[in-house]
């Protein structure tokens, strides 16, 4: 039922879901995932089609160094821009923040669909592939979904993560210990941006073609979904709720058009019925003694 | 006047004029105080007098309107809480603010952070687990380390706040009604350990409490705020005796 390419969307979810769930860490309710994942996205595209340097084949192939060096320069690009535009919209709090970054992913979709090399609404096609079939892209995708949740789970014993727990708990409180609060903030901030740009290169390649459509207001509420259903205190929710939620859709295609009332219902019962998320630290705290019960 | 044993001349904290508007009311108007290094100083007055206010000016919350605010010397007006904690303020909350989320170890960690990368960069993150437990062996919450802070009683947060700002590494430290919700006995021992603070740390100690007995007893000198304005400065049994603090807080009890 769950092919290769499905998979792959999947953890491409897996991805998106983290990079929104980065800034969530530090208390800061972010939607501009989807404008770094468009950046990284176009930027792949047009490194790959227009840049011969890159090796980009007649036959659509692309040596995998060309893929290393597109994920450096897109998580460069979008750091440095994330960088920049933190710097203003982080001093807005809660639903202010919310409503600037939607506006953000707003300009950057305008902005793709109207720069005279992006290709407007068609956008970008035959896009280079640096493997052959959708099982090749497997490992790279699960690769960075292994280094971003290593980083999420190290960070917890880190002071950058600490730091970003104390913000997101009373950042008057962190302030008052000596935390630089607006540090903080924005150095989630970029790593979730880092995270969407290398997400949307990968996520270019895999899909062949990339256009305006791809960073979208409703990919920020997709998004938002797979934290808020899969849960927001632990890195594990949003992995979880962003595979859950990309396969579902495909799994329900079985029962017609009423799988999309399905979908609905899903998103609707789980805030419902597990207001913190599916995947809370209570669980896996519940599990862990399990597993070392069951080791015994 | 019973002195502190510090060296007498020298002010640590000096506010000088210090103004504070909220709209039309006036928080707190032309306040002057200085307290010395090494002193217990009381900062008394009835609700709303601006206690709170010039401690929420002192650590950076608050932007005064005028005046002057000095540490050691050092302007801080303009900075940033985390600037002024980071020359040495630390403070408590009146409604205490733990990180919930967080054990009662990390609440701690949070607060050795910026110290530990001043003091040596990058190596002193690692000594960070004997700093903690130091700490919490002095407010006696060395066995709650791996708890939330959010199970803990109302005493015990009360004193774990005072750990975190501990850790933080200041020379003068405000305390925010730290006795408030405590039983007589929990008092009695808060009294001990303010006074332990103040010789194992080096400390000067800022607090507003309202324990009239607590104050009296603890502190070297007292000063009282009614409606933002300083109506009385000086030694406790003076400021007991003062007829303008009599009638506008201690009530004629004496």
């Amino acid at each position: 039922m769950i092919d290769n390419g499905l998979l792959v969307q999947m953890l491409l979810g897996a991805l998106l879901g983290l990079s929104v769930y980065l800034p969530l860490a530090a208390g800061q309710l972010s939607l501009a995932t989807p404008a770094f994942y468009a950046i990284g996205g176009t930027l792949a595209a047009l490194l790959s089609t227009r840049w011969a340097l890159l090796g980009g084949g007649a036959d659509g192939s692309l040596p995998l160094p060309s893929l290393l060096l597109e994920l450096l320069l897109a998580a460069l690009l979008t750091g440095v821009l994330a960088a920049l535009v933190g710097g203003l919209v982080l001093r807005l709090r809660g639903i202010y923040l919310a409503i600037a970054t939607i506006a953000l992913v707003e300009i950057v979709r305008v902005a793709i669909l109207n720069l005279p090399f992006t290709g407007g609404a068609v956008g970008i096609f035959g896009i280079p592939q640096p493997f052959a079939d959708a099982s090749g892209y497997l490992l790279p995708v699960l690769g960075l979904l292994i280094l971003a949740g290593w980083l999420c789970q190290r960070l917890e014993a880190l002071p950058l993560g600490q730091a970003m727990a104390a913000v997101r708990d009373d950042e008057l409180a962190a302030e008052c210990l000596g935390i630089d609060t607006t540090q903080v903030k924005l150095s989630a901030f970029v790593l979730s941006a880092v995270l969407a740009g290398s997400t949307g290169v990968l996520a270019a390649h895999f899909l062949n073609t990339w256009n305006a459509r791809q960073g979208t207001f409703d990919v920020s509420v997709a998004t938002l979904a797979f934290v808020i259903l899969g849960g927001s205190r632990t890195w594990l929710g949003p992995v979880f709720g962003g595979m859950l939620l990309t396969a579902l859709p495909e799994l329900l295609r079985p029962v017609g058009d009423a799988r999309l009332v399905l979908f609905g219902l899903v998103i609707l019962l789980g805030p419902v019925l597990a207001p913190q998320g599916l995947i809370t630290p209570a669980l896996l705290e519940r599990l862990g003694s399990l597993g070392r019960g069951a080791g015994r | 006047m019973t002195a502190p044993k510090a060296t007498a001349a020298m002010p640590l904290l000096e506010v000088e004029g210090l103004t504070c508007r909220f709209g039309g009311l006036t928080a707190l108007d032309q306040v002057s105080l200085s307290v010395n290094e090494g002193e217990i100083f009381g900062l008394i007055g009835p609700n709303g007098a601006g206690k709170t206010t010039l401690f929420n000016t002192l650590s950076g919350v608050t932007p005064a309107n005028e005046g002057q605010l000095r540490l050691a010397g050092r302007r801080l007006d303009g900075l940033e809480p985390h600037g002024i904690n980071r020359l040495g303020i630390a403070r408590t909350f009146q409604n205490l603010r733990l990180f919930e989320s967080l054990s009662v170890g990390e609440n701690v960690e949070v607060g050795l952070q910026q110290r530990l990368r001043r003091s040596s960069p990058g190596g002193g993150w690692r000594s960070r687990r004997r700093q903690v437990d130091a700490l919490l062996e002095l407010v006696e919450l060395a066995d709650s380390r791996a708890r939330p802070a959010g199970t803990l009683s109302y005493g015990e947060r009360r004193r774990l706040e005072i750990a975190r700002a501990l850790a933080t590494g200041p020379r003068l430290l405000l305390l925010d009604e730290p006795a408030a919700g405590m039983n007589p006995a929990e008092k009695d021992d808060l009294t001990v350990l303010i006074r332990l603070l103040r010789e194992r740390f080096a400390l000067t100690i800022l607090l507003i409490e309202h324990h009239v007995p607590l104050v009296m007893g603890l502190c070297d000198r007292i000063a009282v705020l009614n409606f933002g304005r300083r109506i009385a400065l000086g030694a406790p049994a003076a400021v007991r005796r003062d007829p303008k603090v009599v009638e506008a807080y201690l009530g004629g009890t004496t």
